[in-house]
């Protein structure tokens, strides 16, 4: 088990080196000068040089990129280029607020999502089954951004259950918090909702006609027994599959939902990194969402071998 | 693959049967499929249908109400909206069929090498897609953006990247399976060329699984190509698309409701089209009952 | 309620210089003539206002160096404003006033600036200020590396302290004139010299006391949120009258309509075409209160005359023939902009009122010109998701009727300015911040900087010079401005679209908006807003 998850530790580094190197050499051909951005308005051609030199503009872009990645290891990724504040600090700053929001959205997710698939499993064919599948499409086909945008109109701008924009960190409470999040992680967490509501479906309308569960049944057990004993977890597998591939999507997700909502978190901070063309924050963005995705990856395949003790091999 | 009595539009069934089999068993996914047509014929027929030039501007007659002389009223420049709604359908599409197009080419042959030959190649062609699906999608295509410049084909083609490891899969999974068929050994065994086996054999079995693959991703590409012109770093003005009519479309929910719903419905029910067929086609396509997803 | 600030067309009697504070009944979506009635309201009397209030103010200014010598975007100001004093201010309507320099006089040749100083003022950290705290301020925004002021600052040869509280400022011949009015934004901020020998790296995001202004910054929250708190013993009582602001960073348009509807900003700057006019039927239904403000911050086409197609001086003049102002002000703009036929804005004192240079909109005789020329092509540029955008937008098609084609460019905000300036776009729309002075003006946006002399040859002679000389007086200079403006509209040089109008959106309760100082540049110092009780 050990030896499974340092095997595929040992694959997630070099996919982390080979993703920030070709960030970092696209970042480099962009035209425009970063330098020149940031020396304020009407600069001499002195200024803009002089700070060139000083953010290590004229190296080689391999030196640059074995420093860069050598400081990001030990977590400095360099300083901003709007304000010369950490890298790290400007996105430690957010990070809690995407955190929050993509913890909040997963666990919309899973609970709405298992409830759901679990009871249209159980009324396989009949019209409670066809209503869930048909709001899962549904929900699929919705862009978020969209629904979003109705969601703030709806209940904050019209009934004012809940603020249309900001954050407060958990420790204002937990209902200032929650109630920041609500909305956008509704909008974020429909399309990951429907597929776990799908897949849980169908994962367990499959496992409930196998010999072994119509056997347990007739041996007497409970149906809710056989449901949380054997059905489930047969059917955790294709779930956390769907649950691990739209975590990255749910991440890329709050760049337009942060957006509607301003949430000071990293998404709205990559747009605000786009429009200014800071790059080290950029980089260091794409360098640590590869990283959080590539963590929870990791913990998914050692779930597979909880769930399914075959690939562990 | 989720109730036996699907069964019957199976592989077996052949030419119009087949056809009607399907419609019958999939009258949803059929529905879809007669609704995409149309986007579609809409798509290429946009000159022919639309009222007005989509990017004309009537700056005297802007944010005008449904009715009269343009259907749908018009935006915040006085461009009919019916007209640019029919010209982004255009857009909206071309742009999906990038990120589909990019997903399939690079995903399809990888996947076909890596199920056909297995061992080394596939577990090093598995990481490499792996790693791609740990970006997040969104904030590739922002940094594509910040490096290129807004413009929606380097957006939508670093969209079509992430895709690709989903085509990979499915297409690895397929051809898998197709090669654990005892005929394919013994073309195999018989001296048949590797190439031929390929497009002989597996092939066609795995184009059903790639084709549900392809409707589902043109329908979360739609869904991408509006994120990015929603944030105005898609499609370049005047153009219209679907995302870009709704990028300002917030700052005029009051004075313009209609410009927030209209381009909401066009892509919620084309995704929508996209999605049931998808599954409509996994039903009746992709027989065996196997998870594609691995 | 809508209380207006502008210089509609109805309003034809206002005074050059003078307010229009009018509250308004209701306000339709497109120009009604009769908005201005009644009796000034939204300049409400301070002795009413709450003074332990909070108010929440949301900004588009995206970012928020503190530092006053690193700032790189004017509308940092907004945040700084607070934190310093500068040597002098702005009022509401671009005019100089006095604040830690009570009076400023030139020398006679025009080879030094005099600097009378107030002799009340401590920064919050204790230091005092007098002359050597002005020296020590000047020296640093000239050297510090990075420094962002050395443009600004260079007229200034040396710093010469007379006595505690007067400074002479030697100057280089013939400049200096706008050194007044550039006193009123960030080249003029004070700093406690023990704050930035001490701990100068902070500063830009941790000021803490290192201004002598009403209020300290509590939290700093990098590009998204500053909180402020009222300093106790400040020596002017009669501004701050809140006991804490809360200036948040809100990008979105709708996002900040959307806050203030909600009750999470209290008051928040909305601006660009759609924006005003949905908050403009929102306040109408009653949904939250609206302060319509005339901004003097022109949009203007700049051209490039050294590219393309823009070398020909026909097309150009086609161009400036093409533009239907009209049209962008009663359509694009709902009638919520005025027309602009020159850089300044009415009421400011460079501001030509019988101009009559520019040229008057002909798209026959701009399609004649432009096919006598075989045609034209150019790209017209804008920064992404900028309230110039729309303008573009409009111009191409403006411009595509008289048979010029225009290719739209979408450039990000960091890099656009950048570009024109160094000659890399054929044409900009801007939306230009006019300096308080026109001699900066014409250094950032005519001689140098956006250079939109460039490719005319000499077009001004010693006119320039002439204009920014400190011994002159103000109708002098003006006259020499009027001149100036007179021969780039006759040369089509740049074309000045116009000037658009902003609402500061807010609940009941907030007060004084129209008279905040700067508030026409959209970045205000929002040291006067109350609260009524």
């Amino acid at each position: 088990m050990t030896l499974y998850a340092l095997r595929r530790l040992a694959v997630a580094l070099p996919i982390l080196v080979a993703v920030t190197f070709c960030v970092f050499a696209l970042v480099d051909l962009a035209p425009g000068d970063p330098a020149a951005a940031i020396a304020g308005e009407n600069p001499t051609p002195e200024r803009i040089n002089e700070i060139r030199v000083m953010l290590g503009l004229d190296e080689p872009l391999l030196t640059r990129y074995v420093s860069w990645f050598t400081a990001a290891v030990q977590a400095d990724l360099g300083s901003s280029l709007a304000n010369g504040q950490s890298v790290t600090e400007v996105i430690g700053d957010r990070l809690p607020v995407t955190i929050s929001l993509v913890f909040v959205a997963m666990l919309i997710t899973l609970v709405v999502g298992l409830a759901a698939g679990m009871l249209a499993a159980l009324r396989h064919g009949r019209p409670t089954d066809r209503v869930i599948t048909a709001l899962a499409s549904g929900a699929i086909a919705l862009p978020p951004f969209w629904v979003a945008l109705v969601l703030v109109l709806l209940f904050s701008v019209n009934l004012g259950w809940f603020p249309s924009i900001g954050y407060e960190p958990l420790s204002a409470g937990l209902w200032p918090w929650l109630s920041h999040l609500l909305l956008p992680a509704i909008a974020l967490s429909l399309l990951p909702m429907a597929e776990v509501t799908m897949q849980f479906r169908q994962a367990l309308a499959t496992v409930l006609k196998l010999d072994y569960i119509t056997n347990a049944e007739a041996r007497g057990l409970s149906r809710p027994r056989v449901l949380g004993k054997h059905a489930a977890k047969n059917a955790a597998v294709p779930v956390t599959t769907v649950f691990a591939y739209r975590f990255a999507q749910v991440l890329g997700g709050t760049v337009a939902i942060e957006s509607v909502f301003d949430l000071p978190g990293i998404g709205r901070l990559a747009v605000n990194s786009v429009l200014s063309r800071d790059i080290p924050v950029l980089l260091g963005l794409v360098a640590l969402t590869t990283l959080i995705v590539l963590v929870i990856n990791l913990l998914v395949d050692i779930s597979y071998g909880y769930f399914n003790p075959k690939v562990r091999t | 693959m989720s109730t036996a009595a699907q069964k019957p539009a199976g592989a077996s069934a052949v030419g119009r049967g087949r056809l009607r089999g399907f419609v019958r068993a999939e009258p949803l996914a059929a529905l879809s499929f007669v609704y995409l047509a149309l986007i579609v014929l809409a798509a290429i027929f946009a000159p022919v249908l639309a009222s007005h030039d989509p990017n004309a501007q009537q700056l005297m007659l802007r944010l005008q109400p449904w009715g009269g002389d343009h259907l749908f009223g018009t935006d915040d420049y006085g461009r009919d909206v019916f007209s640019r709604l029919v010209y982004g359908t255009r857009v909206t599409l071309q742009a999906s069929a990038v990120a589909v197009g990019v997903s399939v080419l690079i995903g399809v042959p990888t996947g076909l090498l890596a199920g056909y030959r297995k061992g080394l190649v596939d577990a090093v062609l598995s990481r490499i897609f792996d790693g791609l699906m740990s970006i997040p999608g969104l904030i590739l295509a922002l940094t594509i953006v910040a490096v290129l410049g807004p413009g929606l084909t380097n957006a939508m083609a670093a969209v079509g990247l992430i895709f690709a490891p989903q085509f990979f899969r499915v297409t690895r999974a397929a051809t898998q399976e197709v090669m654990g068929e005892t005929y394919i050994e013994s073309s195999i065994s018989i001296g048949c060329k590797p190439t031929r086996v390929v497009l002989k054999h597996v092939m066609p079995n795995v184009v059903p699984a790639i084709l549900v693959q392809i409707s589902v991703a043109l329908g979360v590409a739609v869904s991408a190509e509006a994120s990015l012109s929603f944030l105005g770093l898609g499609v370049e003005a005047p153009t219209a698309s679907w995302g870009s009519m709704l990028s300002t479309s917030a700052q005029t929910m009051t004075i313009a409701p209609n410009m927030v719903w209209l381009p909401g419905l066009m892509i919620f029910s084309v995704v929508l089209a996209f999605t049931l067929l998808g599954e409509g086609m996994r039903r009746a396509l992709v027989s065996t009952g196997k998870n594609n997803d691995d | 309620m809508l209380t207006t600030t502008s210089k509609r067309r109805s309003a034809a009697a206002i005074l050059a210089g003078a307010l229009l504070l009018a509250p308004l009944a209701a306000c339709g979506s497109s120009g009604s003539d009769d908005k201005a009635t009644g009796s000034p309201s939204a300049a409400a009397d301070p002795a009413s206002f709450d003074r332990t209030a909070t108010i929440t103010i949301g900004t588009p200014s995206p970012s928020n160096i503190l530092d006053p010598a690193l700032q790189n975007n004017i509308g940092q100001n907004t945040f700084t404003f607070l934190i310093y004093d500068s040597l002098t201010q702005m009022d509401s309507d671009y005019q100089v006033q006095p604040m830690l320099a009570t009076s400023w006089e030139y020398a006679a040749d025009g080879s030094s600036l005099t600097l009378k100083l107030r002799d009340d003022v401590t920064f919050n950290d204790g230091t005092k200020f007098d002359a050597s705290v002005v020296e020590a301020n000047i020296n640093r925004g000239k050297t510090l590396q990075g420094s962002a002021l050395v443009a600004a600052l260079n007229p200034i040869d040396k710093v010469v302290v007379e006595d505690d509280y007067t400074v002479r400022l030697e100057l280089k011949k013939g400049l200096g004139a706008e050194l007044p009015a550039v006193f009123a934004l960030n080249a003029g901020m004070m700093v406690s010299p023990k704050a930035f020998t001490e701990r100068g790296g902070e500063l830009a995001t941790d000021p803490g006391t290192a201004g002598s202004g009403p209020y300290i910054p509590v939290q700093v929250t990098s590009g998204q949120e500053l909180v402020l708190e009222r300093s106790d013993d400040y020596w002017n009582d009669d501004t701050a009258y809140a006991q804490k602001l809360i200036v948040r960073t809100v990008v979105d348009q709708a996002a900040r309509i959307n806050g203030v509807q909600t009750g999470d900003l209290d008051v928040a700057q909305i601006s660009g075409a759609s924006p005003v006019q949905e908050s403009l039927a929102l306040v109408d239904r009653g949904a939250f209160e609206g302060d319509l403000i005339s901004q003097a911050t022109p949009v203007v086409l700049m051209l490039n005359a050294e590219r393309g197609d823009l070398k020909k001086p026909e097309i150009r003049q086609a161009i400036a023939m093409a533009v239907n102002r009209e049209e962008m002000v009663e359509g694009l703009f709902a009638g919520n902009a005025t027309a602009a036929d020159q850089f300044y804005a009415e009421g400011f004192w460079a501001h030509d009122d019988d101009f009559g240079a520019e040229r008057p909109f002909d798209a026959d005789a701009a399609k004649k010109l432009v096919e006598e020329a075989g045609g034209a092509e150019i790209d017209v540029a804008a920064a992404t998701g900028s309230t110039a955008e729309p303008v573009a937008q409009a111009l191409q098609d403006q411009l595509g009727k008289v048979g010029i084609k225009v290719n739209l460019q979408s450039i990000p905000f960091a890099q656009i300015d950048d570009m024109y300036r160094r000659g890399e776009l054929d044409a900009q729309v801007i939306n230009a911040s006019p300096a308080p002075d026109p001699a900066s003006t014409m250094d950032y946006y005519v001689t140098s900087g956006f250079n939109a002399a460039r490719g005319h040859g000499d077009l001004f002679g010693s006119l320039v010079a002439e204009a920014a000389d400190p011994t002159k007086s103000i109708d002098e200079r003006a006259a020499k401005y009027h001149e100036i403006w007179k021969i780039m509209a006759e040369k089509d040089v740049w074309v000045p679209i116009l000037w658009g109008q902003q609402v500061w959106v807010r609940n009941d309760k907030v007060a004084n908006v129209p008279n905040l100082s700067w508030v026409r540049s959209g970045f205000p110092s929002y040291r006067d807003i109350g609260k009524v009780k």
